[in-house]
């Protein structure tokens, strides 16, 4: 159960990612051993999101160079229903509204599929609400949700608890948070920094995208890299995060020699 | 005046003059039925009503009438799964008694086999009995050609104030190769009488079914009428359900057509008196050469009469499907209420969908309302269901049942919604 201490959970090198055309990610390198939670700041448009939509599989993002090994293998060879199947979760951004899939007929597809992969027997329509209750309370998550269809008419907090939960159910190795504090309020960011705290451990590693320092208060990084215009222009630990809140990202631009439209960039 | 299609060598064989009966009113009323057939032929894309039906199958395929005769019981299952209650069961074109439950009818209701029916009170069921479906039109040559032809199918009365809690089905099966069986029900609701009707159309290789359901609805009656049709490339139904609904009566449609070659349930309702209603639904689905056309049109001929139409499709490559909803408001129909909906999903970009709802409105104070949509599966929803794991074709299944649910909502028999379900989008049920 032990988790392989010698080789890193997920490497990338050199990463370039196009978007129609346009060059979002420039050569992006980042090492995320077992058990560590990453921050990736940046301000808008930096890339952040790009590159955790790459590393969940999502359709639209062209890799023009570079590799990402994940587990030892070539993270981007696999469909997105693999990566899930492996261990990666992503935590959108913006949870998709699916009306007419009851929430907990979902979460329970979702949970079997990976359970099924990973050679456990599914659970019953009875286990599971046993389970999925359980981790309801962990998460702070009222019953009613499960019987509202996936996200639809969910408020940003509801939406934001239910990936939260999702997270809990399927129990992942690489977690990836976009901007999981985004259109929260206090109380419920609190929740949902519980709910992720609650699952770190020494087999489990988190990248957190996020815009603010904010979030980090609640779930203290190892690592934090601040991403502009598709580079990383400045890796530290946590101590970085109160740079950043004092004098913002302008400094590290200047350092970088970009100004803010990126020109400078390579 | 179109030119009516000459009939070829198949329609021919089939089309046979139609045999006296010994009832001069059921003969006189025949004869014209194959004289309006004659005259107008089998319907086509000619015809604005069947713009996207094409019947060219039916000149092509080797089609013969049922002998008449008793067929032995087939080794296929009968009826639908969860449904349960009475039952006229149809075996290749005949009424067969044994594989029927019609013994424990409650008081009240009535179903006798067609021409039984039309033995025993002939003078009564001659003031409705193919009337309700009239044969004016050139789009009429099919249900002429059952008026003149059908001697199988029920005759079903409920009596006034009579509720029937159990669903009432009619079950038509084929299992024999080139049948073309014409069906005519009759189903009569006294006052405040109640019903739920399933017809279930089922056949295997090459068929036609074409049936013709008149449906007359007494005052503050409620039928609803569910409508399953079920074929491989090889089959052709075609059924058109003529309903009158009397002053606060209500009429519930529930069609759904999973493959056939063309499955074309046709409705028209006409809501005669004030508060009269109509609850038209349809889910259609097909692959490979599969044609569905869910036409239906609505007479507001009284104030305050309502209908609501909701017709889905799901189509794969190769499929085609259509619907088209005519409404009609007659002059004097004030604060009548009207809604069309109509929505495709397109599994495919070599599947076709065409909607077309048509308003005629000859009131001033009226509320109509009618939206069409053509669309694919939500990249981001599919997206979504893969990044928790779950398959791809199993990602798209979910979505689908996803698109049809809330028409499959409105089935009064969740056993139906299920059938539908199951056929529509294969995969796990919720």
């Amino acid at each position: 159960m032990s988790a392989n201490e010698k080789q890193p959970l997920l490497v990338i090198e050199d990463l370039w990612v196009q978007v129609e055309d346009k060059t979002i990610l420039k050569g992006i390198d980042l090492t995320v051993n077992y058990g560590e939670v990453h921050a990736i700041m940046g301000p808008n448009g930096s890339g952040k999101s790009t590159l955790a939509n790459v590393l969940a599989g999502r359709e639209g993002y062209e890799v023009t160079r570079g590799k990402v090994t994940y587990k030892g293998r070539d993270l981007l060879a696999m469909p997105p229903e693999e990566r899930a199947r492996e261990g990666i979760f992503l935590a959108f951004q913006y949870p998709v509204e699916i009306p007419g899939v009851n929430n907990i007929y979902f979460l329970k597809a979702a949970v079997n599929a990976v359970r099924k992969h990973r050679g456990l027997p599914e659970l019953d329509a009875m286990d599971f609400l046993e389970l999925v209750k359980e981790k309801m309370a962990q998460m702070k998550v009222r019953e009613e949700m499960l019987y509202r269809a996936v996200n639809e008419g969910f408020s940003g907090g509801e939406k934001k608890r239910n990936e939260i939960l999702q997270m809990a159910l399927l129990e992942p190795t690489l977690a990836i948070l976009d901007e999981i504090d985004s259109g929260l309020d206090i109380d419920a960011l609190r929740d949902v920094a519980d709910g992720v705290n609650a699952l770190r451990g020494p087999d489990r590693s988190f990248i957190m995208v996020t815009h603010y320092q904010r979030l980090l208060h609640y779930i203290e990084p190892d690592h934090i890299h601040v991403l502009a215009y598709g580079e990383v222009i400045r890796s530290g630990d946590r101590t970085l995060a109160h740079e950043l809140e004092e004098r913002g990202y302008g400094w590290l631009l200047e350092e970088a020699g970009m100004d803010a439209q990126g020109a400078g960039a390579p | 005046m179109s030119t009516p299609r000459p009939l070829q060598a198949p329609t021919l064989a089939l089309a046979r003059a139609p045999r006296q009966t010994g009832f001069p009113w059921l003969d006189a009323l025949r004869g014209r039925a194959w004289e309006t057939f004659r005259r107008v032929g089998l319907p086509g894309p000619r015809l604005d009503e069947w713009k996207y039906a094409d019947t060219h199958p039916l000149t092509q395929a080797e089609l013969r009438l049922p002998s008449g005769e008793m067929p032995p019981a087939v080794n296929a299952q009968v009826g639908i799964d969860g449904i349960d209650g009475p039952r006229a069961v149809f075996l290749d074109g005949v009424f067969h008694p044994g594989l029927s439950r019609l013994d424990e009818l409650p008081e009240g209701v009535r179903v006798r086999p067609l021409m039984e029916a039309l033995a025993e009170d002939g003078e009564t069921l001659a003031r409705v009995y193919g009337l309700i479906a009239d044969l004016d039109g050139a789009d009429a040559g099919l249900r002429a050609l059952d008026l003149a032809l059908a001697e199988q199918g029920a005759v079903i009365e409920v009596a006034a104030g009579t509720a029937m809690e159990a669903p009432l089905s009619l079950v038509h099966l084929v299992s024999d190769e080139g049948l073309a069986p014409q069906w005519r029900h009759l189903v009569i609701l006294g006052e405040g009488a109640r019903l739920t009707l399933v017809e279930h159309y089922q056949g295997l290789g090459t068929h036609w079914h074409n049936a013709v359901t008149e449906i007359d609805l007494g005052a503050r009656a409620e039928l609803d009428h569910l409508r399953l049709y079920e074929a491989g490339e090889g089959g052709v139904h075609t059924h058109e359900a003529w309903v009158r609904v009397a002053e606060a009566g209500r009429y519930g449609s529930y069609a759904a057509t999973a493959g056939a070659r063309l499955a074309r349930p046709y409705t028209t309702v006409s809501l005669e008196a004030p508060e009269a209603r109509a609850g038209l639904y349809g889910v259609y689905g097909g692959s490979g050469r599969h044609q569905a056309d869910h036409s239906t049109r609505t007479d507001h001929r009284a104030p305050r009469t309502q209908s609501v139409q909701l017709f889905k499709g799901v189509l794969d490559a190769g499929a085609r499907g259509a619907y088209t909803g005519r409404v009609v408001v007659h002059p004097g129909a004030q604060k009548i209420e009207a809604e069309q909906r109509n929505a495709n999903l397109l599994l495919s970009r070599a599947a076709e969908a065409d909607a077309r709802p048509q308003l005629e409105i000859y009131a001033d104070d009226v509320k109509c309302a009618h939206g069409a949509a053509v669309g694919e599966l939500d990249r981001d929803a599919l997206f979504y269901l893969r990044a928790r794991g779950i398959g791809e074709p199993e990602a798209r299944a979910i979505l689908t049942r996803a698109f049809v649910e809330d028409v499959l909502d409105a089935f009064p028999l969740p056993a139906a919604a299920r059938w539908a379900r199951e056929r529509l989008a294969p995969g796990d049920n919720p």
